[in-house]
């Protein structure tokens, strides 16, 4: 059984972070969210302008992103800014501290002056840095990690070495009792039918059918039609014959075990083993989903070079190609590019990606943690009102 | 009286009241590079924003021209736009649509193999830049230069009634001198669209206003698969409020209704659609020219422009919670001295003088999605 | 053990392999993990499909040990499977697909 040191929080979950994070509930307060974290170094700001003016079930998705956020494992303590009476910042940190975590809410209500915001949001994120240091790791095995499946900057290779190499730590994560969680729905288009294929029951089945339809429509609402539009001519140069093809090359990542469960953008699993997050192909807001949904690590293919992270988890990332990662090592964990140059096996770099993970897991920094990016997007389903 | 201000003479007639460095970001990927250069070089800003990839239709082509449009903004001595390489809004492509006149220059992590290149790349144009601009002088120009934006932010029916008359007379006086001024058109000005077709220059936009008037014409979530408009009617108190707030207008002739990025063609009053995302509707306004916005609001706001000086006005005797963030205090003194004050204020700020949220460096950038990614 | 190869199977089950270099016609297919030798009859650029058994017209491609298309015309081994003699799924042929899968 592979194991690791985390950080076990109230509410039983194993974080492999220890973060202190200020977010806020409307875009008006990202300004002083991220002034917030600067005053205080060692805090994470997780700014975004999403929150308001959105339309009810946009608001719903972009609440429980939030929630996720603040309260996933890897999140030692969470400070929330919000304003107004109808906020929800209050509500979501009642939530968050009835499971038991450390939060707490700055609520702007013409009752406070921006120097006294600014003062007792500093003690609390200094006290919260301060306990979060105190904090003891304690060990925790693989059936208590959840890994996020993502690629982003895709290439010729992506779909024949780094993605099923993804696969192939996914399947044995999933053997040894974790979880995986595959995502991207725009990405499955054209291979529907044979991920469904894996499903576990009807239900599970007909679910992912159906959240594959829906974004299907969704897209045909701006007048593009995914499945003619695809492969593309460059697709095609590059080797791609259908997009049966090219889909498989993506879901690959998921390798080949049986699909346990569906779930929404955000929302955190209720099983083990494989499973799909319907989030859009957008990486950065793919990657915040899987966070929020509590994944505490997060596997990203990329061919063409692509250095984003997350706020709040660690993002390994597998290089496609060996020119990549000859000139763009700084951005990737993972080269491999070797199975091209027959220096290793899928099965192999799957066996890297796994050891990657669980260094990961026991605190190392990756590629994309060194170089501090923490890019933060949450994926919006309509226009701002 | 003829007012002048000190501002930056910008090749193309229009004026800055800044001389930022933009360092603006097609894609959020390299958002985080884009803040490391601006960080590095003293008088650069950086313009960061989630947007630039996986977007199709209308809501990409927002994204680039909100992008081009902030880039073009004459607040910015110069533009260094930088990329990731793979993505949709492509480096090239915003470069084709910003006229060319002022330096302007793109980068992408992809191309410069990595993102330590990128940022050591973009510190060395950036700092030449900042030399250069450091080096220009603030010239005396006439107000038809500027371009001024008017936001209101949670107002009540007291407020209006104090504010509303004082900021018509400034609109006023600022399009009598050949200033463009552009009031943003949000859910609460919307009410008021039939009062304010009365002043349309053409029948068309009076429709247009009429339409608007009527009801909430904006889609719902659930209604934008069958390409329906929801029709909401406004309430009462709506529309009395939304006819208090068109007295902001002044009395001018209403030249247009610009839409998302629109750059106005002429001179004078024009209305601007925003969405009610404060700093959304700023950033739409710095990216259709807007030299400097007026925010009108009981309460002051958190977060500006990071191109645009925002003027917090807000009426006296409200609480004092947020003083600190106000920049001018509508008092109960006479209307024309409230005017000349209030114009004289403005004209401080387009000179040089910063606003609050400058001090305390709350300037922000986001681009409104009309649309779901994929 | 020499581990240079000039091509891939994403899995034991599949039909086709893919180029790892440019291989050229007249050149010997090697496959990691297997000795079969194929006589490769065509240039096939990096990143593309050589059948390495004999493929019936309207016949099955298998890749990652998965239906991608079908074939348009018979392809003997060592040949170029692409645009050219392979066509996508129809929505009826991947419907009776999902259909023969029997839920556990």
């Amino acid at each position: 059984m592979k194991t690791f040191e985390g950080y076990r929080r109230t509410n039983g979950s194993i974080g492999v972070r220890n973060h202190v994070i200020t977010i806020n509930t409307v875009g008006e307060l990202a300004g002083l969210t991220k002034k917030l974290a600067q005053m205080v170094p060692g805090v994470i700001p997780v700014a975004h302008q999403a929150g308001k003016a959105q339309y009810p079930e946009d608001l719903e998705q972009t609440i429980r992103t939030l929630k996720g956020t603040a309260g996933h494992p890897n999140v030692s303590a969470a400070l929330f800014l919000g304003m107004g009476e109808d906020d929800p910042a209050e509500e979501i940190v009642e939530m968050l501290k009835e499971e038991g975590h450390h939060v707490h809410a700055i609520t702007f209500q013409k009752d406070k002056t921006i120097s006294e915001v600014l003062i007792e949001g500093k003690q609390w994120l200094e006290e919260a840095l301060e306990r979060s240091r105190s904090q003891q790791k304690e060990s925790a095995d693989i059936t208590e990690l959840i890994i996020g499946l993502e690629c982003g900057g895709s290439d010729a290779w992506s779909g024949i070495t780094a993605n099923p190499a993804i696969g192939a730590c996914s399947d044995s994560v999933v053997r040894d009792g974790g979880t995986s969680i595959l995502a991207e729905t725009t990405e499955a288009i054209g291979a529907e039918h044979i991920l469904a294929g894996r499903a576990v029951d009807y239900e599970v089945r007909e679910k992912f059918l159906k959240i594959v339809k829906d974004y299907e429509e969704r897209i045909k609402e701006t007048g593009e039609d995914i499945r003619s539009a695809n492969p593309t001519p460059g697709n095609m140069a590059g080797g791609l014959t259908t997009l049966e093809e090219k889909s498989l090359g993506c879901i690959k990542k998921g390798g080949s075990s049986t699909l346990m469960e569906v779930i929404a953008y955000a929302e955190k699993p209720t099983k083990k083993g494989f499973v799909f997050m319907d989030t859009p192909g957008y990486d950065v807001e793919s990657v915040a989903g899987l966070a929020a949904g509590g994944a505490q690590i997060v596997l990203f293919s990329t061919g063409k070079g692509s250095p984003t992270g997350s706020p709040i988890v660690p993002v390994i990332k597998i290089g496609t190609n060996p020119k990549l990662y000859e000139i763009m090592s700084e951005h990737i964990d993972v080269n491999a590019g070797k199975i091209i140059e027959g220096l290793n096996t899928i099965e192999e770099i799957g066996e890297e990606i796994y050891t990657k993970v669980m260094e990961a897991a026991n605190g190392k920094l990756t590629a994309a943690e060194h170089h501090k990016n923490q890019e933060f997007a949450i994926w919006r389903l309509a226009q701002t009102m | 009286m003829d007012y002048q201000f000190k501002g930056y003479k910008r090749n193309d007639g229009r004026a800055g009241i800044r001389n930022h460095i933009g360092v603006i970001c097609s894609v959020v990927c390299s958002s985080v590079v884009v803040k490391e250069i601006a960080e590095r070089v003293p008088g650069s800003i950086p313009f960061t924003h989630g947007n630039g990839c996986a977007q199709l239709g209308d809501d990409f082509k927002l994204t680039k021209n909100m992008v081009a449009g902030i880039s073009a903004n004459p607040n910015l001595y110069s533009t260094l736009l930088v990329g990731l390489g793979c993505e949709t809004n492509q480096i090239s492509g915003l470069l084709e649509s910003i006229p060319k006149v002022k330096p302007i220059e793109g980068i992408g992590i992809q191309q410069l193999a990595g993102g330590v290149n990128t940022i050591q790349k973009g510190v060395e144009i950036t700092e030449q830049w900042a030399k250069e601009a450091a080096e220009q002088q603030r010239e005396s120009l006439p107000l038809s230069c500027l371009n001024v934006g008017i936001l209101t932010v949670d107002m009540d029916k007291d407020s209006y009634c104090q504010v509303a008359p004082v900021i018509g007379g400034v609109v006023d006086r600022l399009v009598e001198h050949g200033a463009t001024v552009m009031m943003g058109l949000s859910q609460t000005l919307e009410p008021a669209g039939s009062a304010l077709s009365e002043r349309a220059v053409s029948e068309e936009l009076k429709n247009n206003l009429q339409l608007i008037g009527e009801s909430l014409q904006r889609k719902r979530w659930k209604d934008v698969h069958n390409d329906t408009l929801t029709q909401l009617g406004f309430t009462e108190k709506e529309r009395e409020l939304a006819v208090l707030e068109a007295e902001m207008t002044g009395t001018s002739l209403i030249n247009s209704l610009l839409g998302y990025s629109e750059t106005p063609t002429e001179k004078g009053l024009h209305l601007i659609t925003v969405p009610s995302n404060i700093v959304e509707a700023l950033s739409n306004m710095a990216s259709s020219g807007c030299n400097l916005a007026i925010v009108v609001s009981s309460r002051g706001i958190l977060a500006g422009s990071a191109a645009i000086p925002c003027m917090t006005i807000a009426p006296e005797n409200q609480n004092e919670f947020f003083d600190e963030l106000i920049d001018y205090k509508v008092t109960t003194e006479s209307l024309s001295n409230q005017i000349e004050a209030l114009l004289e204020n403005i004209i401080e700020i387009c000179s040089g003088k910063q606003t609050s949220l400058e001090k305390m460096e709350l300037g922000e950038f986001s681009i409104p999605h009309v649309g779901t990614t994929f | 053990m020499s581990r240079i190869f000039n091509a891939l199977k994403l899995n034991k089950d599949d039909n086709v392999a893919v180029a790892l270099r440019t291989i050229k016609a007249g050149e010997d297919l090697s496959i990691q993990g297997e000795t079969a030798t194929i006589k490769v009859m065509v240039d096939i650029p990096f990143g593309h499909k050589i059948a390495t058994d004999l493929i019936q017209k309207d016949g099955k491609i298998i890749k990652y040990g998965e239906c991608m298309g079908i074939s348009t015309e018979e392809i003997e081994p060592g040949y170029h499977v692409h645009v050219f003699n392979v066509r996508g799924l129809k929505e009826d042929e991947r419907l009776s697909a999902l259909q023969e899968v029997r839920l556990p």
